[in-house]
């Protein structure tokens, strides 16, 4: 499989379980390395020996998890702030503040930073874990089935954030899911994986126009 | 071959473990300011309850059986030389070490395992940070300065076990009881016992790292049941091999002038 993401574009990767998406997210956010084959950002290898290389990698990006991963020993701030504290310990103690602060209002949870996760709604911990992927400004922010879990209204809500921050932000966007609903609401662009490779890729439009069979069925079935 | 792999593992994470904490010592970035302290007092505050009840129970006990026998032979005064050898070099680091084993390994278990579910340890890997620091340095410091403190307060425990038994059954002063423990105990001993308990801390934290991350959700999965079964074996293996190297040296190791008499 070989494609290239696109800048400020929300990009969907779908496909059956089993298809590859998590072991694709995993190489894209280098967790693990890929099977074979690489994976470059612009010119550079991802080294995923290189723990320099690693490390580049991590600031530059975001992920929002499935489950949320926030640490739940930490109250929502302390959570938004760790990458802050982790990456840049330098940042004076206001600085932290009003970043933290800021991406909390970008999510809608203004208030609630001396929560803890436990104390939170399912809705409420994905767009904090979207408040903290978001935090050190990544370059690409990654998001494993994020609509996963909620009820159709919150889903619905965490798509239009998703969308919204895209749109006024530039942000570039990797969600995997297999929701029909969200793909339609959020993608700019879709790439199915089938068997060993990608199977479509291609726009919503270019997708509703597709004759392939197992991508209709694929739909159909979803 | 599979024990020999084992060992392999358990030797590996140590490493690993030491590793990132003299990393930590080195450079505390990448861990949370204060969760030397907070694991200090999950590991010491809260397990000190148990230990001591437990050292205390332990010490009451084998005073009350021994008594009635050394009273036979009018060597009263003995059972301070076999509660304070008994409890100080071999019981209390025995029963901390299971109480390590039980209490802080199992929440070490089950936090770690829960974090792995949850996708915790990997959110900490995308930000950087590396999850063995962060997680394990601060729970390895705290179980190093723990232990030889939950090791004195058990010693003086399960001796007082021995003093209250001893005087309630035997008529022994605390005082004469007391001076004789501190006549037979070395600091040596003492120390032992620190040691052999240090060695069980760093197993469990070692160990049930090991398997809260790598072995949760693997079919037929009881990580505490297992490490505890793995852990109660060593223990047993252990106490054979003292049993049996005690036999053939006690008698000129631990000769003892006829104060008592």
């Amino acid at each position: 499989m070989n494609f290239s993401l696109l800048p400020g574009r929300i990009t969907v990767i779908v496909g059956e379980s089993g298809a590859g998406k998590s072991t694709l997210l995993k190489a894209l956010i280098g967790l693990s390395p890929p099977l074979s084959g690489d994976v470059y950002w612009g010119e550079e290898r991802i080294d995923y020996e290189s723990e320099r290389s690693l490390a580049a990698l991590y600031r530059r990006i975001g992920v929002l998890y499935q489950n949320s991963a926030l640490l739940n020993s930490l109250t929502l701030y302390e959570n938004i702030a760790l990458p802050i504290r982790i990456h840049r310990p330098e940042t004076p103690r206001k600085d932290e503040e009003d970043r933290v602060h800021e991406v909390l209002g970008m999510v809608g949870l203004v208030g609630a930073d001396h929560k803890y996760p436990f104390e939170l709604s399912g809705g409420m911990r994905k767009r904090a874990a979207l408040a903290r992927s978001m935090v050190l400004k990544p370059e690409i922010v990654f998001c494993d089935e994020p609509s996963a879990g909620l009820d159709p209204l919150t889903a619905s809500g965490l798509d239009d954030l998703l969308r919204a921050l895209q749109t006024s932000r530039g942000m570039t966007v990797v969600a995997v899911t297999h929701e029909l609903r969200s793909i339609c609401r959020i993608a700019d662009r879709v790439l199915l994986l089938h068997g060993d490779g990608i199977r479509f890729d291609g726009t919503l439009p270019e997708m509703e126009k597709s004759a392939d069979e197992y991508l209709r069925s694929f739909f159909l079935r979803t | 071959m599979k024990l020999k792999e084992e060992f392999r593992r358990f030797f590996s994470l140590l490493a690993d473990e030491i590793h990132y904490t003299a990393q930590f010592l080195r450079n505390r970035r990448g861990v949370l300011p204060g969760s030397v302290v907070q694991q200090l007092y999950v590991m010491g505050y809260k397990s000190f309850p148990i230990v001591a009840l437990i050292t205390f129970l332990v010490g009451i006990t084998i005073s009350l059986t021994s008594a009635a026998q050394l009273k036979l032979f009018g060597a009263d005064i003995y059972l301070a030389d076999l509660i304070g050898l008994a409890m100080i070099k071999e019981l209390v680091p025995l029963m901390t070490g299971i109480m390590l084993a039980g209490k802080v390994g199992a929440s070490i278990t089950a936090e770690i395992a829960t974090m792995k579910v949850m996708d915790e340890i990997d959110a900490l890997r995308t930000m950087g940070v590396v999850p063995e620091k962060f997680l394990m340095a601060p729970r390895l410091i705290a179980i190093t300065l723990v232990v030889p403190l939950l090791v004195a307060m058990a010693d003086t425990v399960g001796v007082a076990g021995g003093v209250i038994v001893a005087r309630a059954a035997l008529g022994t002063p605390p005082g004469v009881f007391l001076r004789e423990v501190f006549d037979i105990v070395t600091f040596g001993d003492f120390l032992i016992g620190i040691v052999k308990t240090l060695v069980f801390g760093w197993a469990v934290v070692g160990r049930r790292r090991g398997e809260g991350h790598d072995r949760v959700g693997r079919p037929g999965h009881f990580a505490d049941h297992r490490a505890g079964l793995r852990f109660r074996l060593h223990l047993v293996l252990k106490r054979t091999w003292t049993s049996y190297a005690r036999s053939t040296s006690m008698s000129v190791t631990r000769a003892k002038p006829s104060s008592a008499d």
